[in-house]
């Protein structure tokens, strides 16, 4: 692909992303719509009489056409106005804000985890296919995914925070340097579950591009050593991956919200939680639309870079 | 004159080490320097692993098992590493050109990352020599084609790009495996053309190996055909195709058709198959198949021998009293002089 072929690529896949976003929050708008029960009959409390429910029904909209709702709710979103959680105290918003950090460097620390273990581990395995290290480390892989990702959090915690004291016994830190050690142990529960998934897929790019022949032709003409491995083999090997780990970022989020809780650590994960157990439907709306639009914003990334590994790639 | 290339007592094994197969037993050959020599065979003869076992570059579970290999240095013939080799003395081209060139690299950066990496080339100087070696096999416009990416180019041209990427190690010998199987016919002519061109201008010397003796025939000054993992003879195009000295090679050529062949007839055909590499026979692996076949030939060792009257050599038990009148193939097709490629 040429540079304004790319350029191109890149341009039509936003505008791809657009209708897929629309859908996207009328799914999340209409999560309210279907969950069981009146929400003026919860705000106003069982003796409200008809006439006071009818008044706030007014007052929130809810008298209108569920389409015009709909309009109401794409403008309020555009403003970045989410309504307030359940006890009326916090925006949801500002509790968006105050977990996103924590949340994003939770998934950073975890990404930069899966992709050295995984790149770590499916060089090894894949220096000799079914021999000694491929088997073991593929033995670990099976145990790595069906490892409940709480459990693990308790096991680090139990067994490295407590004993060792160089992490803490989970929350959140305040200086970069306590907030990365603060990441370092869910990042590692979070990333066993995830880099088995992503070892198999490079792992077996590489045994493949080794056996190609245009690995073949290359070592023929002379290329060896690291040229050879970084230009034909893991040049080769890391499209399927890349695009996997686009995918896997929902499985990464979900893990966050797990861990999150067992670490006690102040994120959107976290706050799903509770939203959850407190019933409070703002939130829920809220943060299922930020997960919705993180999980679209990376597959977006993800086909933007096997575009650029990849120059077959053409959409 | 010493030669550029030779091969001794090849084998090549697959399978356990207490039960291996042998998909080459004792092949060998020599090229001379500037020759085109041809490597013929049926499918499973084991003309091509012969020739990825030059390169040291055999499919995964087959290994060398013997012997020697050995590249003309400084007027003698010594035993090479393949590492060194690959870099210097050797180029291949290979079958597909669809599958052998990388997807993910640009024709200019593909066609001299090799020597690049090893001379510590620039990007500039790696690019104008691709430009270069791009004009030398022919390519239209080099430079606009050094950005491309090979999913982008024809077949007859992706061949060019390979063979372009063989030449950038300035190799003294060309080996060729299949380079025109997977084109079509218009394009073969082509890139033989080509083929013979770089041969001459370069003067190094080109392994061919095919099953189309047609190409053979045009294109080579020696061959060797092999059979169940042997070569069963060898020596000059001419002479192999006019007197064949092993039944074999005679019925490979008496089975091609030429433009006199009656049309109403079937095609000559040697009865039975080629055995694989579990099932061969003992002594002469062609004797099942042979019309000439005598109780001695089950256990006869193979060996090439001189032929009385003849500068070719042969595995044949019966070489001497197996005359018989000359083959017309020479009509068959023009040796490639002149035309330009």
């Amino acid at each position: 692909m040429t540079g304004r072929g790319r350029f191109w690529f890149v341009g039509r896949r936003l505008l791809q992303a657009i209708p897929l976003t629309l859908v996207l929050l009328l799914l999340v708008f209409a999560m309210l719509k279907v969950v069981p029960g009146d929400p003026a009959l919860q705000v106003a409390g069982p003796r409200a009489s008809a006439a006071t429910l009818q008044a706030i029904r007014v007052h929130l909209g809810l008298d209108q056409p569920v389409w015009l709702q709909f309009v109401h709710y794409l403008g309020r979103v555009a403003t970045g106005d989410l309504g307030t959680t359940a006890t009326g105290s916090t925006k949801v918003s500002t509790l968006i804000a105050s977990g996103t950090p924590v949340t994003l460097v939770l998934l950073a620390v975890s990404t930069v985890f899966t992709v050295v273990i995984a790149g770590a581990t499916a060089l090894l395995a894949a220096r000799r296919p079914d021999g000694l290290a491929d088997r073991l480390i593929n033995v670990v892989a099976a145990f790595g995914v069906g490892v409940p990702t709480f459990w693990l959090g308790i096991v680090l915690l139990a067994g490295v925070a407590l004993p060792t004291g160089a992490f803490p016994i989970g929350g959140w830190g305040d200086t970069p340097a306590t907030v990365l050690r603060a990441a370092v142990l869910p990042a590692l529960a979070l990333s066993v579950s995830v880099a088995p998934v992503l070892m198999a897929s490079l792992r077996s790019g590489i045994v493949e591009a080794r056996r190609s022949e245009y690995h073949a032709a290359a070592q023929a003409a002379g290329v060896r050593g690291w040229t050879l491995t970084r230009r034909f083999v893991l040049r080769n090997a890391a499209v399927p991956p890349v695009s996997l780990l686009a995918a896997l970022t929902t499985l990464l989020l979900s893990g966050a919200v797990v861990v999150e809780s067992t670490f006690g650590l102040p994120g959107l994960g976290l706050s799903l939680t509770q939203a959850a157990q407190n019933r409070d439907f703002n939130v829920i709306q809220g943060l299922t639309l930020v997960f919705s639009l993180a999980v679209v914003a990376v597959n977006l990334v993800g086909d933007v870079l096997v575009a650029l590994l990849d120059p077959r790639v053409e959409v | 004159m010493t030669p550029v290339l030779r091969i001794t007592d090849l084998v090549l094994e697959t399978g356990t080490a207490d039960a291996p197969l042998r998909p080459v037993s004792h092949a060998g050959f020599e090229v001379a320097h500037g020759e085109a020599f041809g490597l013929v065979g049926e499918s499973g003869s084991g003309k091509s692993l012969t020739l990825r076992a030059v390169t040291g570059l055999l499919p995964e579970g087959v290994r060398q098992a013997g012997g020697t290999l050995e590249l003309e240095r400084d007027g003698a013939l010594r035993p090479y590493r393949f590492a060194e080799a690959r870099g210097r003395g050797i180029g291949m081209v290979f079958q597909e050109p669809m599958t052998a060139l990388n997807p993910t690299m640009r024709i200019g950066d593909l066609v001299t990352a090799g020597p690049r990496a090893r001379h510590g080339w620039s990007r500039r100087t790696a690019r104008s020599r691709a430009v270069d070696l791009l004009a030398e096999v022919g390519m239209p416009d080099p430079a606009a084609q050094a950005r491309m990416w090979p999913h982008q180019l024809s077949g007859g041209l992706r061949q060019r790009v390979m063979i372009a990427m063989a030449l950038a190690t300035e190799p003294s010998v060309l080996l060729c495996d299949e380079p025109t199987t997977a084109l079509d016919v218009a394009v073969q002519d082509q890139i033989l053309r080509l083929l013979h061109r770089i041969r001459v201008e370069r003067g190094l010397s080109i392994v061919f190996v095919t099953h189309d003796l047609g190409v053979v025939r045009r294109l080579c000054d020696r061959v060797a055909v092999m059979y169940a993992g042997q070569v069963v003879e060898t020596g000059t195009v001419d002479e192999v195709f006019t007197r064949p000295t092993h039944p074999y090679s005679a019925g490979l050529l008496r089975s091609m058709p030429t433009p006199d062949t009656p049309r109403d007839r079937p095609l000559a055909a040697i009865p039975g198959g080629q055995p694989g590499a579990a099932d061969r026979p003992e002594g002469c692996r062609f004797a099942p198949r042979c019309a000439h076949a005598l109780p001695a030939c089950a256990g006869l060792a193979h060996t090439l021998a001189e032929v009385p009257g003849s500068p070719s050599r042969s595995a044949c038990l019966r070489v001497a009293d197996l005359g018989g009148p000359p083959l017309d193939r020479k009509a068959l097709v023009s040796p490639l002089g002149g035309g330009t490629a």
